[in-house]
């Protein structure tokens, strides 16, 4: 049994920000929480999907997020910001799975929308086979570094951000951060790394 | 010389680089090469990411499934334990709870063989634990309770719970602490108490 479209009935809740929108939540409006996902959805969907690499999983990933927010929306504080909570149950659900999936494997070109029309053939092709080397490698840092690693790049979080949503600190976000990217060369090899300048 | 620290380079990477860390990478080869080679490594990364976006209908149906599962939750979760929940049943849970310890303790001693009688041995002061073991029924009762807990709000008040945790806490008594519960059982299940 599935609505057909989610329509927010109370047009004076899209007004709402997102700590009155938590709070309506609380009290019992339904709607309120409608708004929420529509406001949130889109970033975490693109969570989900560049830990687990599928439209799939990634759509069932987020619909858990958002699952496990509802339930837990009377312990947000309100102390970081609701996209940062909704990151922080994210990367728990994503690393969850991940842990018990096999990282996914690609093949060139399933990811082939950019503009890429300023590039040769040979050069697409090379493009595209490091950027599915690069993914490959990113799905098998370790948890925490993967994680500050995919928040710092993708999603342009500050640290103080990451370090909220991982529980950890600051200090430990950057180390993940320069570690992540250390472990990114060595999965690399010596191949890709030496033809990318690196020593 | 002293290097720069993984913190110090992240820093310098992103443009925040105290003025110390900038003086120091003008005049270390070092540093210099390895924040040349993070900046690489980070480009690379960037290049590399790719999420395509799904159909434009994705949304609106995400949204309605999410809609319905919250509905569907929403109707049967019942934090049952909480007593500001269900404020009107606190004290007959609270009996309840007491008179279940009771009639387990009742029955634990009533299933217990009496001791053989003293002997030279045993007549003296003993400190051995009395017969209290993790499969005790007034204990399993513990656990069985334990067991019914919600794990999100006993997190929230700070109770860390796994599973097993109830028999572990059981395992984990003291002698001390053993005795004492058993005191506590015994006495709960005296005829009047």
């Amino acid at each position: 049994m599935t609505s057909s479209r989610v329509s927010v009935a109370d047009p004076a809740l899209e007004q709402l920000d997102e700590a009155a929108l938590v709070d309506a939540c609380l009290s019992g409006h339904a709607d309120a929480f409608d708004l929420l996902v529509r406001r949130h959805q889109r970033h975490v969907y693109q969570l989900c999907y560049r830990f687990v690499g599928n439209h799939e999983d990634a759509s069932d990933l987020s619909q858990e997020v958002f699952l496990r927010a509802y339930r837990g929306l009377r312990r947000f504080r309100g102390r970081a910001s609701l996209g940062t909570w909704l990151y922080r149950i994210g990367v728990n659900v994503c690393l969850n799975r991940v842990s018990v999936k096999t990282p996914p494997t690609e093949t060139i070109g399933t990811h082939e929308h950019e503009d890429t029309r300023a590039e040769s053939a040979p050069e697409r092709l090379l493009r595209a086979e490091r950027a599915v080397r690069v993914r490959a490698a990113i799905a098998r840092l370790p948890r925490k570094q993967r994680a500050t690693l995919i928040l710092r790049m993708y999603h342009e979080m500050s640290h103080q951000e990451i370090a909220e949503a991982l529980g950890s600190s600051v200090g430990a976000v950057k180390a993940n951060f320069f570690h992540a990217l250390g472990n990114l060369k060595k999965l690399l090899g010596p191949g890709l790394a030496e033809r990318e300048g690196l020593h | 010389m002293r290097h720069l620290t993984a913190e110090q380079l992240v820093d310098a990477l992103e443009g925040a680089g105290a003025p110390a860390s900038d003086a120091h990478l003008r005049s270390c080869d070092v540093c210099r090469r390895q924040l040349a080679e993070l900046e690489a490594l980070r480009a690379m990364a960037a290049d590399a990411d790719d999420v395509p976006e799904p159909s434009p209908l994705f949304w609106d149906h995400q949204s309605a499934r999410i809609h319905d599962a919250v509905a569907a939750d929403g109707e049967v979760r019942i934090v049952w334990w909480r007593p500001s929940a269900w404020p009107w049943l606190a004290m007959p849970t609270a009996a309840a709870l007491v008179l279940a310890f009771a009639l387990a303790g009742v029955l634990t001693s009533r299933l217990t063989p009496s001791p053989p009688p003293p002997t030279a041995s045993a007549a003296a002061p003993s400190t051995a634990t009395p017969a209290l073991t993790a499969d005790d029924a007034s204990l399993s009762l513990v656990a069985d309770l334990a067991s019914q807990m919600d794990w999100d709000d006993a997190s929230e008040i700070g109770v860390p719970l796994h599973a097993g945790a109830a028999d572990e806490a059981i395992d984990n008594l003291s002698a001390g602490e053993r005795r004492e519960l058993q005191r506590l059982l015994q006495e709960l299940a005296r005829p009047g108490a």
